[in-house]
């Protein structure tokens, strides 16, 4: 229901004593180091950021290597007794700014480009049964291909993390810009992708 | 929610808005908008009508999403190093305090404490109640922690014992062990029993080992010393888990176990780990029947050693206990201690010095180095300054007591610098001399300094005025479906054509850094690497295996379509030629030999150049030749680099 997220956000509470909460499914109940907590979190999350640092920001060596850093900064945070809430979003947003301060540093390509999108689209899969069906796919597919790239980064950024299933809230916090915000770069991501789907 | 987003429509009597509508889809409406906005639906049609439109929307992308971007995002290809980072960090991290480890305890005991405290509201009678739950609870944890340590695996408990000493050991320039050991030796049950006490000092950098015991024990020592040889453990490095699993790795059948275990030598008796392996089948004279290792639990160090010896006559058991350890620079070391050669059984005390020449300019294996040369390779990878950025790694004589390492390196801003600096000040025995283009100008005032031919800019670009590129026929096909404009044709045409070149020089800094890691660690060379060390090597390969296959993909995915009919053509693998089936590193010369083919026909065909009379369709085909081999043939090198190739378990 709308309203009802009673949840505190994503920041660290050094005084509180405990670590991280049930946002981890097998993180609670069971007697576990931090290492083990670590290890769990990164088994069941390092996947998906390291998909979202991929398709954000392209570079998948690098997305690598920020997923792991991520991990490790999460270990010397627990070490270090801070209270984590909300795990998934502490996760995402210091991978989130890991690769920010990457790609000051150039050390990150472009994301997928689009001049590949062409190729790339071509070699897809097709599951659809008929040559019409797979036609409409494709279209349907290079629609919002090119929706997307009309899209500015921030708002394929709440795009990619709200399909993640974050909250505006919770997005707010791993990009650090405020609610309304969010809504205002979903509200015309959603927008532009409509009216170029031919639903606007 | 803390801010109001969305209109309060309902106040206004109209339909929702479609920014409304998508607040509602998400559920971000305050709770009274979110009902009214509900109702009114229920009711009319047309802003059901919207709604559906909004909710297809959000469902095509998640399609796109799902279809098309995550099947493109590769596999991850290093997931295994993590642990072992994870482990290097909570080695590093040392002991925590005693309030977060009786915390930790708490945690375990109550786990759902981890939710509950951060937020507990206190008030005086439960302050009382907790206060004394409280206390039992500790009383109950210290009881429980006294117990209760995590019992791991025998390849755990190896690869930790590994990695501490490796960071002992790095802690140190030029290091020296220093070891002090009882042994004890029981033939017969108690019938026969001899001890010995033994001092060892072991220069790692120049492969020099003494030990000083005195004259009544060299019997037994000396026929330790040949169990050891024989059984493949490491004479030199008694205690050493390194030495431990190569004998473990030699059995053909082994039974294990790992168990807690109290270190009583001292007035805080300590925690401690003991690893017993156990040859199953049959063992010969001479040969360790069963071994244990005891390991510190604070910090994995190997205390303790037992080794059971088959005889002809029955069966003897050694114990070897380390009463004191460190690590000490070559410099503190008095040169007295390796002055003389190394022998069997010496005087329990130094002998004077001798100053012996020969000893100082003895040649250095320098096996520590190479874990250095190592720590600088993946050092300067991380950075990605191992792709043909100029700078190199020399190693030198220092005249005196071996080698050190020397990065020479000339950069472009003060920036790269200060971070490749950064990068390796902290390996011990390196020295960094790191220049920007600047500086190697100012100091050369008449030669300008020029950072290399790679970095030099002035490559010949793809773009170009008018003239005419090798496939610019095929392009022009390819294109025009898409851009009827000349102008939009001409710079889809650039576009392309950069990107092209982009991925395969990529592709090609990659087989070069593969080739230079081949040939300086040929399969010698790898062997004389520490475990630590192979596994960076390793990673290292891994690592520029998959950005070969991702630009490689890249270029693939990019340069096929537009060949148009050629690549239509049958056009598969070509034949492999010989030496794509060798193993690391000799695969390395045909690969790279194939990306320089595939980056000199990518170029042929995708830049202008005057001299340039090549077939456009005949480069075409075989540029999908080698797009055809490499992408054949590089998963199959990646599974063969996947394992353990370089013969770390």
């Amino acid at each position: 229901m709308p309203g009802d997220d009673a949840r505190s956000g994503i920041g660290n509470d050094s005084q509180a004593a405990l670590r991280l909460d049930a946002d981890l499914p097998g993180f609670i109940g069971e007697a576990m180091t931090p290492e083990q907590d670590v290890t769990g979190g990164f088994e069941q999350w390092s996947g998906p950021i390291y998909e979202y640092l991929v398709i954000v920001f392209g570079h998948p060596p690098e997305a690598e290597e920020v997923v792991q850093e991520t991990f490790l900064q999460l270990y010397k945070s627990l070490q270090a007794g801070q209270t984590i809430h909300n795990t998934r979003g502490w996760l995402f947003r210091v991978a989130h700014n890991l690769a920010i301060n990457q790609r000051k540093h150039e050390k990150f390509y472009d994301p997928l480009d689009d001049a590949a999108w062409d190729a790339i689209a071509r070699a897809l899969p097709d599951r659809a049964p008929d040559p019409e069906q797979r036609l409409l796919r494709h279209e349907k597919f290079a629609r919002i291909h090119a929706a997307m790239k009309k899209l500015s980064m921030q708002e394929r950024q709440c795009l990619q993390l709200r399909a993640e299933g974050f909250r505006y809230r919770e997005i707010g916090e791993v990009l650090g810009i405020s609610t309304k915000t969010v809504y205002e770069y979903l509200r015309r991501a959603v927008r532009k992708l409509k009216k170029e789907q031919g639903h606007g | 929610m803390a801010e109001q987003l969305g209109t309060r429509w309902a106040e206004t009597g109209r339909h929702p808005s479609e920014d409304d509508l998508l607040l509602f889809v998400d559920e971000e409406l305050e709770a009274e908008s979110y009902a009214s906005v509900k109702a009114h639906l229920g009711a009319c049609w047309s802003c059901r009508v919207e709604l559906g439109k909004i909710q297809e929307t959000i469902s095509d992308f998640i399609q796109y999403r799902n279809q098309v971007l995550r099947p493109l995002v590769p596999p991850r290809q290093r997931q295994a190093g993590f642990r072992t980072r994870l482990h290097q960090l909570e080695l590093t991290a040392g002991r925590k305090s005693w309030w977060a480890q009786m915390r930790d305890s708490l945690s375990r005991f109550l786990p759902h404490a981890r939710l509950a405290w951060p937020r507990f509201a206190w008030s005086v009678s439960s302050t009382r109640i907790a206060v004394a739950s409280l206390m039992l609870l500790l009383l109950a944890v210290a009881w429980l922690r006294l117990g209760r340590e995590s019992v791991v695996t025998a390849t755990e408990l190896l690869e930790r014992a590994t990695e501490a000493q490796t960071q002992k050991i790095l802690s140190a320039s030029q290091p020296v062990i220093h070891q002090q050991l009882q042994i004890r030796r029981k033939r017969g049950g108690l019938s026969e029993v001899k001890t010995a006490r033994i001092e060892t000092w072991n220069d790692l950098n120049n492969t020099r080992f003494r030990q000083i015991a005195g004259d009544e024990s060299s019997d037994l020592i000396a026929t330790l010393a040949e169990i050891y040889r024989a059984n493949r453990l490491d004479w030199r490095r008694p205690l050493s888990a390194v030495s431990f699993a190569e004998w473990r790795k030699s059995l053909a059948g082994k039974k294990e176990e790992v168990v807690k275990a109290r270190l009583a030598d001292g007035p805080e008796a300590l925690d401690a780990l003991n690893l017993s392996t156990t040859a199953t089948g049959r063992t010969g004279a001479g040969a360790v029947r069963e071994a244990t290792l005891m390991v510190r639990s604070r910090d994995w160090h190997p205390v303790r050693q037992t080794l059971k010896v088959s005889e002809e006559a029955g069966e003897a058991e050694y114990e070897i206990i380390e009463t004191a350890f460190e690590v000490v620079s070559l410099s503190s070391v008095h040169p007295a201690i390796f002055a003389e050669p190394a022998v069997a059984s010496a005087s329990p005390t130094p002998v004077a010095p001798s100053p012996s020449p020969a000893v100082k300019t003895a040649p250095a294996a320098a096996i520590d180095l190479d874990a250095a040369e190592i720590e600088v390779r993946d050092a300067l990878h991380r950075l990605r300054a191992d792709l043909g950025e100029p700078i190199e790694i020399v190693r030198q004589s220092t005249g005196q007591y071996g080698e050190k390492i020397e990065v020479r390196g000339l950069v472009n801003t003060a920036e790269r610098k200060a971070e490749l600096l950064a990068a390796l000040d902290d390996i011990p025995g390196v020295k960094a001399t790191i220049r920007t283009v600047k500086e190697a100008s100012g100091n050369r005032a008449s030669a300008a300094a020029q950072p290399s031919p790679s970095q030099t800019a002035a490559e010949p670009g793809p773009e170009n005025a008018g003239g005419r590129l090798p496939a610019q026929e095929l392009l022009e096909r390819h294109f025009s479906q898409r851009f009827t404009d000349p102008d939009d044709l001409r710079t889809a045409i650039e576009q392309f054509s950069k990107q092209a070149l982009d991925h395969s020089e990529s592709a090609l800094a990659e087989a070069w850094a593969l080739r230079r890691l081949a040939e300086r660690y040929t399969t010698a060379e790898v062997n004389r690497l520490n475990d630590a060390s192979r596994r960076r090597l390793e990673a290292m390969v891994r690592n520029h295996l998959a950005s070969l296959r991702l630009h490689i993909t890249r270029t693939s995915t990019l340069v096929k379509p537009a060949l148009g009919a050629i690549a239509n053509e049958s056009s598969g693998a070509t034949a492999a030629g010989s030496g794509w089936e060798a193993a690391w590193p000799e695969f390395s010369a045909p690969l790279l030999k194939t990306v320089q083919q595939l980056d000199r026909l990518t170029t042929a065909l995708f830049t202008i150049s005057a001299n340039a009379r090549i077939s456009p369709s005949g480069a075409a085909r075989e540029l999908l030749g080698a797009f055809a081999l490499l992408e054949s043939q590089l998963p199959d090198l990646e599974k063969r680099v996947a394992g353990e190739f370089l013969g770390v378990p």
